[in-house]
C-alpha cells in the first residue's frame, strides 16, 4: 500500500471514529498508537465501530473473529482493515 | 590430599623440580602429624538467659540455686495470643499459659546496629534476632569483635528445631509482607546472617536433632575444626516459646507441677524454657598461640542414635552407654578422672533412670569405683530449652570449670526409687561444693539426648593450668610508667553512656590487668561513630574518670584531662552543607595516615609517648582508624573478658499483635452478633455499625532530625514520609543513609515508585549516589526546579477561584448549627498539616468487581497489606432467575427476572475484620471536607459516596447525568483546596487513576448524593478505614487461598445447580426473544445489559481463578472459553443495535454458543470442586 493510500485510509478511519465516539475533540490529540479507550470506547461501542468500519470500507467480519484488541488504536484498526481487504480479494 | 596432588602435577609439568617437590611433601607430612588438632578451646561465651546476659550472671544464678520457672509475663501474653488463636483451636478465653523458664522480653532488638530497618526487624523471627545479638556478643567476648574475623574461615553451627510460628503468622495474616519477611523467617538464615554480616567463609548451617540439636552442633563444629573445614567456629542454640500454652503442644514429657525435679522421686516431667547461648571455638594450640582467653577445653565428643528403641521417642540405655564410651575414647582421658556429668536430666519417669543406667553401664566397663562422679541438671534451674538445652548444660559446665565449684541441682529431696544411686558410680550434687581435681585437671561430661533418638556427649577439661599473666592484675614494679587508653564506642551517644556505666562497674570487680582490659577493648571491639577515649595510669584513675562521666555526662569531657569524645559520620558526597563531624573519605584517609605516623614516632621515641597518645586519642574520636595493637606489642598482654556492645534495643514485633487485647476480643464478639453488610446493595445505618475507634491510626508524618536549624523543606519531608513508611521509621536524621537504616535495592525501587506518586521524581539509582534525605532532596530540587516553575504557571488559577467561590456558596446555604460545627472543625483542622498524601495507595485496575464501591476499597485493602482477592473470594457468582420479579412484571418485560447474583459467604464487615481493617461507617456529614482532612491526616483513607454529576473530572456524567458513585480519597492540600482521589473518568472503565478533585466538587458531590440517594437505597455516605488488631479465628478458611473455592462451595453446590438451571431457562427466553424482529426490538436493551453483566462477572471469575491456579490451569481455560462464547453472543446482539438488519442465523448461532456455555459451566464447576486442580 502506498503512502498516499495509507494517509487516505488514516483520514477515513479518523473520520469514522469522529462519528462514533463521545468525545470527538479528544481524537485530534490522539496519536496513531494511543489507546482509543480514552475516547470512551468499550466492548459494546466497539461493535458500533466495527459496523461503521464494515460500512465504510466494505469488509465484513464474523463475530467470532472479532477481537477488541484489534480495535485498540488507529493503527491497529488500519491494519485490521488492510488485512481483511487482502483476504476478501 | 589436594596439596600433594598439586605438587605432583607441578613436578610432572616441569614447573617445580623434583627435589623441591619432595622437600615440600615431607614438610607437609611433618606438619600434619604435629598439628593433628584434637583439643578444641572455648574462647568466647555469649548468652541471653532468664535474668542473665553474661556468663558471670548466669553462673551466680546457678551457683545460688535459683530457678526461673514462672508464669508467662503479661506483655509476653499479649504478644503471644494472636499466634495461639491463629494456630490452635483455642479461643481467647480458653487459653491457659504454661509456666516456663521465660525470658522477660523477646521483642527487643537493636535493629539499627545491624543495619536493619525497624520494619524488617519487626518482621524477623525473634529466634533470629536473639541469636544474632548473642552471636555478636560471643565473638566480642573472645576479643574478636569489629572486623577481626571479617573474611575469615569461621563456621557457624546452630542447633535449632522449631516450627516457624512467626513467619507462618505473617504469611497467614499479612501475606503481602511475605517478601519482606522471608529472609527474617527462613530458619537457615538464623545461622548464616552473622556469616553475612561478618563475611565468614566457613560453613553455616542449622542442626536439627530435636532436643540434642545444640550439643550436636558443638560436636560438628569441633569435627570441622579438627578436619580443617574452618579456622574457628561459632556454635550455639536458640529457643523462644511462641505458643506457650498448656496441653496443645505437649509431647508427653511435661511436668505436672511446673518444676523439673531431675532424679527426684516425685519427678514426673519437665518444664520448657527459653534462651540462647553460643560459644566461639578454636583449636587449642592456635588459641594459646593467639593469646586468647580460654574458658575450657573440649577434649572429645561423640554422637549416636537410639536406633530401634522401645519407641521412636523413647531413650535407650545401651545407646547412651555406647555414646559415653565413644566420647571418652575420642577424648582420650581415663573415665574415672571425670568427676562431674551434666546430665540431660529431663526429670521424666522414664528418662532419668535410663540415663543413670547408661552412665553406670559405661563406667562399669572401665572402673568399679562407687559414687565418685557428681551428676546434676541445669534443667532444674531454667527448664528444658529444647534444641538449645545441650548448649546451656555445656555453658553451665564451662562456668563450673572456670569457678572450680559444682553448683547444686534443684528440687532433689528424695532420690528416685528406680535409681540405685548407692551402688552406682554417680551421686546427685544437690549442694554447692568446691571442685577439686584428683591429681588430674578437672574434667566433666555433658549429655544431651534427642527426642529424635540422636544423642550427644561432650567431654570437657579445665583450661591449661598455666594461667596467663595478663588474666590477673600485675603489681607494677615501675608505677606510673605510661598511661593506658580505653576506647569506648557505639553507634549512638546513649550506647557510649551505657558503656561508661558498664565499665564503671566492671572495673571495680575485674581482676584482670588494666593493659589487657584496654587491649581487649581497643582491638577486640568495633569502632563506631560515637567515640570516647579515656587515658589513665591505673584502674583507680580510670574508675574516677568514668564515675565523673556518669555524674556529669559527656558534655564535661572537654574539661577533663586526657579524655576525648567525638561523633563523626562518613560522607561520600558533600553537597553544599557542612555538617559537624562529617568526614569525607579523603579526610578519613588523611587522619588515618596521621595516626599511623604518630604511632611510629612514639615507637621510635621521636615524639614523647604522652604527646603522641593525646594526639592519637584526638584523631580516634574524630573518626580515624587507629591500629591500637601496635601500641601494645607487649608479650604479657592478652584477651580478657570486658563488656560487649551496648545494644540499644527497642520493640520489634508484628504490629498486628500490638493492639490485641481482650477488650478487642469482646468488641469483635459484639460485632459478630450484629453482622453487618456494607456496599451498594446492603448498606448500613451508622447506629448499627460496629464503629471502632480511630485513635490508634498511625500518624504518617515522619519527624526529621539532624539539622541544627531544625528547618526542613517540603521535598525533604515528602521523602521522609515515604522513607519512613517503607522502613517503618517515625523519625529520620536527614544525614542518615538509606542503606545504613536498613534500606535495600528493592526498597529503593519502591521509593522511586512511591515518590513518583507524590510528584517527586527520583531514580532508584540516585539513592546510591545521594543516600541521605538531605542529598536526595537537594538533587531533586536542583534537577526539577525548572519543571516545577513551569508546572506552577500551568495551574488553572481560574478553576481554583471558581472552586473557592462555590465552596463559599455552599457554606452560605448551611444552617447556623452546621456553620458552628464548621468553625470548630476548622479550628481543629488547623492542627493538621497543609498537605498529607497517604502513601502506598495504587489504583486497582485488574478487574471491575461488583460495583464502584469495591474498586474504591481495593486500593485501601492493598494499602493495609492485604489482598483484594480475599474479598473477591467471598462470593459465589451465579446466574439467577427471580420468578417474583417476573410475575410482577408479567408479559411487559419477561427478561427482568434474569441477573447475576454475587452470593456472599460472610458479611462484608466481617471480611474487613478478617483483613485486619477497621471501618468507621458514617452517614451524613455536616462538614465532609473537614472530616476527610482529619481522617487523612491520621493516615486513614476514606471511601466517599458522591453524585458524579458534580465531579469535574468525570467525562460521562459531569453536568450531564446523576450517578451514585464512590471515590477513594487519600490525600489533600489545604492551600490548593484539593483532594487526592482515585477515580476513573467513566463508568466501569478500568482506568482508575490518581487525580485531584477540588474540595468544592467533593462537597457538592456529597451534598448531591445526600439529597438524591441517601436513605433511598443507600444508608451510608462514607467509610473511614484504618488498621485493626489481629482478629479471631472464625473465618480462617476464607483466607486459605489454596482451598478458597472448596470453602466457598462447601455446602452450597446446590446453588451452582440452580445457577445452571437459571442459565438453561435463559437460553429458552433468549431463543424466544430473538425468534423475530419485533421481539428482539422489545428485549434488545435488556439482553445487552444482561450480557454485559455476565461478561463482567465472568471476568471477575477469570481473575480470581488466574490468581489462584495460574495461567496454565484447566480452570482458567474453561472460564475463558465461557467468556469468549458470551462475548460472541453479545456481539451478535449489539450488531443489531447499531445495524438493525435482522438475520435469524446470527441468533441461532448465539443459541448454540449459549448451549455450549451450559456445558462449559458444568465442566468448570467440576474442576472447581476438585481440589488442587
Amino acid at each position: 500500500m502506498t503512502i498516499e493510500l495509507q494517509n487516505d485510509l488514516r483520514a477515513r478511519v479518523i473520520e469514522m471514529l469522529k462519528d462514533n465516539v463521545d468525545d470527538s475533540d479528544a481524537l485530534d490529540q490522539l496519536g496513531p498508537d494511543d489507546e482509543l479507550t480514552v475516547l470512551g470506547i468499550n466492548s459494546v461501542t466497539f461493535i458500533k465501530l466495527v459496523i461503521a468500519a464494515e460500512m465504510e470500507f466494505g469488509v465484513t467480519w464474523k463475530d467470532e473473529d472479532l477481537d477488541f484488541r484489534n480495535f485498540m488504536t488507529i493503527n491497529s484498526i488500519m491494519n485490521y482493515i488492510i488485512a481483511s481487504d487482502d483476504e476478501n480479494e | 590430599m589436594k596439596a600433594a596432588q598439586i605438587i605432583f602435577e607441578q613436578v610432572a609439568a616441569g614447573k617445580m623440580d623434583r627435589a623441591t617437590g619432595l622437600q615440600v611433601l615431607k614438610a607437609l607430612k611433618l606438619q600434619q602429624q604435629s598439628s593433628g588438632v584434637k583439643d578444641i578451646a572455648v574462647i568466647g561465651v555469649g548468652l541471653d538467659m532468664p535474668h542473665a546476659n553474661t556468663l558471670e550472671q548466669f553462673w551466680a544464678n546457678i551457683r545460688d540455686g535459683q530457678q526461673f520457672v514462672r508464669p508467662l509475663p503479661l506483655d509476653r501474653q499479649r504478644d503471644t495470643r494472636p499466634f495461639i488463636t491463629q494456630f490452635t483451636s483455642l479461643r481467647e478465653h480458653e487459653i491457659t499459659f504454661s509456666q516456663g523458664g521465660y525470658l522477660d522480653q523477646i521483642d527487643q532488638f537493636d535493629y539499627g546496629f545491624f543495619n536493619l530497618s525497624p520494619k524488617e526487624a519487626a518482621l524477623m523471627d525473634p529466634n533470629q534476632r536473639l541469636f544474632l545479638e548473642t552471636a555478636w556478643k560471643t565473638i566480642e567476648d573472645a576479643g574478636y569483635g569489629g572486623n577481626r574475623l571479617k573474611g575469615s574461615r569461621t563456621g557457624v553451627y546452630l542447633g535449632y528445631a522449631d516450627w516457624p510460628v512467626y513467619g507462618q503468622y505473617i504469611s497467614k495474616r499479612q501475606p503481602t509482607l511475605v517478601d519482606m519477611a522471608s529472609v527474617g523467617n527462613t530458619p537457615s538464615l538464623i545461622a548464616s546472617r552473622i556469616s553475612y554480616l561478618l563475611d565468614f567463609k566457613g560453613p553455616a548451617f542449622l542442626v536439627d536433632t530435636a532436643c540434642s540439636s545444640s550439643l550436636v552442633a558443638v560436636h560438628l563444629a569441633c569435627m570441622a575444626l579438627r578436619n580443617g573445614d574452618c579456622d574457628q567456629a561459632l556454635a550455639g542454640g536458640v529457643k523462644v516459646c511462641l505458643l506457650p500454652v498448656d496441653d496443645v503442644f505437649a509431647i508427653g514429657i511435661e511436668s505436672s507441677n511446673a518444676r523439673t525435679s531431675t532424679f527426684d522421686d516425685s519427678s514426673d516431667g519437665t518444664v520448657w524454657g527459653e534462651g540462647t547461648a553460643a560459644l566461639l571455638l578454636k583449636p587449642l594450640e592456635r588459641a594459646v598461640a593467639d593469646r586468647d582467653r580460654i574458658y575450657a577445653v573440649i577434649k572429645g565428643s561423640a554422637v549416636n542414635q537410639d536406633g530401634a528403641s522401645a519407641g521412636i521417642t523413647a531413650p535407650n540405655a545401651q545407646a547412651q552407654e555406647q555414646l559415653l564410651l565413644q566420647a571418652w575414647k575420642d577424648a582420650d582421658v581415663p573415665p574415672d578422672s571425670i568427676s562431674y556429668i551434666e546430665a540431660h536430666g529431663t526429670g521424666t519417669k522414664l528418662g532419668d533412670p535410663i540415663e543413670i543406667d547408661g552412665i553406670k553401664r559405661a563406667f562399669r566397663q572401665r572402673t568399679s569405683k562407687q559414687q565418685f562422679c557428681a551428676v546434676g541438671s541445669v534443667k532444674t534451674n531454667v527448664g528444658h530449652l529444647d534444641s538449645a538445652s545441650g548448649i546451656v548444660g555445656l555453658v553451665k559446665a564451662i562456668a563450673a570449670l572456670q569457678y572450680k565449684q559444682l553448683p547444686p541441682t534443684l528440687h532433689f529431696t528424695r532420690p528416685n526409687r528406680k535409681i540405685a544411686f548407692e551402688s552406682s558410680p554417680v551421686y546427685v550434687n544437690d549442694q554447692l561444693r568446691n571442685w577439686e581435681g584428683r591429681g588430674t585437671p578437672l574434667r566433666c561430661g555433658v549429655s544431651s539426648f534427642g527426642f529424635s533418638g540422636t544423642n550427644c556427649h561432650v567431654v570437657l577439661e579445665e583450661p591449661p593450668t598455666k594461667q596467663p599473666s595478663f588474666a590477673v592484675e600485675r603489681v607494677d614494679t615501675q608505677p606510673k610508667r605510661e598511661r593506658a587508653v580505653l576506647c569506648l564506642s557505639a553507634k549512638s551517644e546513649s550506647g557510649v553512656k551505657q558503656l561508661v556505666n558498664e565499665y564503671a562497674t566492671f572495673l571495680r570487680h575485674s581482676i584482670a590487668d588494666l593493659r589487657s582490659i584496654c587491649y581487649t577493648a581497643n582491638t577486640g571491639r568495633g569502632h563506631y561513630g560515637h567515640r570516647l577515649a579515656l587515658t589513665a595510669y591505673d584502674k583507680e584513675e580510670l574508675c574516677q574518670k568514668l564515675t565523673q562521666l556518669q555524674q556529669t555526662g559527656l558534655t564535661s569531657v572537654p574539661t577533663m584531662d586526657g579524655v576525648y569524645y567525638g561523633e563523626h559520620r562518613l560522607r561520600n558526597v558533600q553537597r553544599g552543607e557542612i555538617q559537624v563531624g562529617a568526614l569525607t573519605s579523603e579526610q578519613l584517609i588523611a587522619k588515618n595516615e596521621q595516626g599511623r605516623e604518630r604511632i611510629q614516632q612514639m615507637m621510635a621515641r621521636t615524639t614523647s609517648y604522652a604527646d603522641g597518645l593525646d594526639e592519637i586519642c584526638r584523631l580516634y574520636t574524630e573518626g580515624a582508624d587507629i591500629e591500637w595493637q601496635l601500641l601494645d606489642m607487649d608479650e604479657e598482654i592478652g584477651t580478657v573478658s570486658v563488656p560487649t556492645y551496648p545494644f540499644q534495643r527497642s520493640r520489634c514485633w508484628l504490629e498486628l499483635a500490638d493492639e490485641y487485647t481482650s477488650e478487642h476480643y469482646q468488641a469483635l464478639q459484639g460485632g459478630d452478633q450484629n453482622s453487618i453488610e456494607i456496599g451498594e446493595c446492603n448498606p448500613v445505618r451508622t447506629d448499627e455499625a460496629a464503629v471502632v475507634d480511630t485513635t490508634s491510626s498511625s500518624n504518617i508524618v515522619v519527624k526529621l532530625t539532624g539539622r541544627d536549624s531544625r528547618q526542613y523543606n517540603e521535598t525533604e519531608q515528602t521523602i521522609a514520609n515515604v522513607w519512613g513508611m517503607l522502613l517503618g521509621l517515625s523519625e529520620i536524621n536527614v544525614y542518615d543513609s538509606f542503606f545504613e537504616l536498613g534500606g535495600n535495592s528493592i526498597q529503593a525501587i519502591r521509593m522511586e515508585v512511591e515518590l513518583e506518586r507524590q510528584h517527586v521524581t527520583i531514580s532508584s539509582d540516585d539513592l546510591y549516589r545521594f543516600s541521605s534525605i538531605t542529598e536526595l532532596a537537594a538533587n531533586v530540587i536542583g534537577s526539577s526546579r525548572e519543571i516545577a516553575l513551569n508546572e506552577r504557571q500551568e495551574l488553572p488559577i481560574a478553576t481554583l477561584a471558581v472552586a473557592q467561590t462555590e465552596a463559599a456558596a455552599t457554606a452560605a446555604t448551611m444552617s447556623q448549627a452546621e456553620a458552628t460545627v464548621v468553625r470548630l472543625t476548622e479550628a481543629e483542622s488547623d492542627r493538621t498539616a497543609i498537605q498529607v498524601i497517604i502513601p502506598a495507595i495504587e489504583p486497582f485496575n485488574d478487574v471491575f468487581y461488583k460495583n464502584c464501591f469495591f474498586n474504591s476499597v481495593f486500593p485501601v485493602v492493598r494499602h493495609f497489606g492485604q489482598d483484594p482477592l480475599c474479598i473477591m473470594l467471598n462470593d459465589l457468582i451465579l446466574y439467577e432467575y427471580d420468578q417474583k420479579d417476573e410475575r410482577g412484571q408479567q408479559a411487559a418485560s419477561l427478561d427482568r427476572g434474569y441477573r447475576i447474583r454475587y452470593d456472599e459467604q460472610y458479611p462484608m464487615q466481617q471480611m474487613f475484620q478478617q483483613l485486619n481493617m477497621k471501618v468507621d461507617i458514617r452517614a451524613d456529614s455536616s462538614n465532609i471536607v473537614a472530616e476527610l482532612i482529619e481522617a487523612i491526616s491520621h493516615g486513614s483513607p476514606v471511601v466517599v459516596w458522591v453524585d458524579a454529576y458534580y465531579e469535574s473530572i468525570r467525562k460521562d456524567t459531569f453536568e450531564k447525568e446523576h450517578l451514585d458513585h464512590t471515590l477513594l480519597v487519600y490525600g489533600y492540600n489545604k492551600e490548593e483546596q484539593i483532594f487526592h482521589v482515585i477515580e476513573h473518568d467513566r463508568r466501569e472503565n478500568l482506568s482508575y487513576k490518581s487525580c485531584v478533585l477540588p474540595f468544592a466538587d467533593l462537597e457538592q458531590g456529597h451534598v448531591g448524593f445526600r439529597e438524591r440517594y441517601l436513605y433511598r437505597g443507600h444508608e451510608a455516605t462514607h467509610y473511614i478505614f484504618s488498621a485493626a488488631p489481629a482478629p479471631l479465628t472464625i473465618l480462617e478458611k476464607v483466607f486459605r487461598l489454596d482451598n478458597a473455592y472448596e470453602a466457598l462451595l462447601n455446602g452450597r453446590t446446590h446453588l451452582l445447580e440452580q445457577s445452571v438451571q437459571a442459565l438453561t431457562r435463559y437460553i429458552e427466553s433468549f431463543r424466544r426473544w430473538t425468534s423475530d424482529e419485533e421481539q428482539l426490538k422489545l428485549h434488545l436493551e435488556d439482553t445487552i445489559a444482561f450480557c454485559n453483566e455476565v461478561i463482567n462477572a465472568k471476568h471477575v471469575e477469570s481473575y480470581r481463578i488466574r490468581q489462584l491456579y495460574g495461567l496454565e490451569s484447566d480452570t482458567l481455560q474453561s472460564i475463558n472459553r465461557i467468556i469468549k462464547k458470551w462475548d460472541e453472543v453479545r456481539k451478535g446482539v449489539v450488531r443489531y443495535l447499531y445495524l438493525p438488519v435482522y438475520k435469524p442465523e446470527v441468533f441461532e448461532a448465539c443459541c448454540v454458543r449459549l448451549q455450549e456455555v451450559v456445558e462449559e459451566e458444568q465442566r468448570l464447576a467440576q474442576l472447581l470442586l476438585t481440589p488442587c486442580n
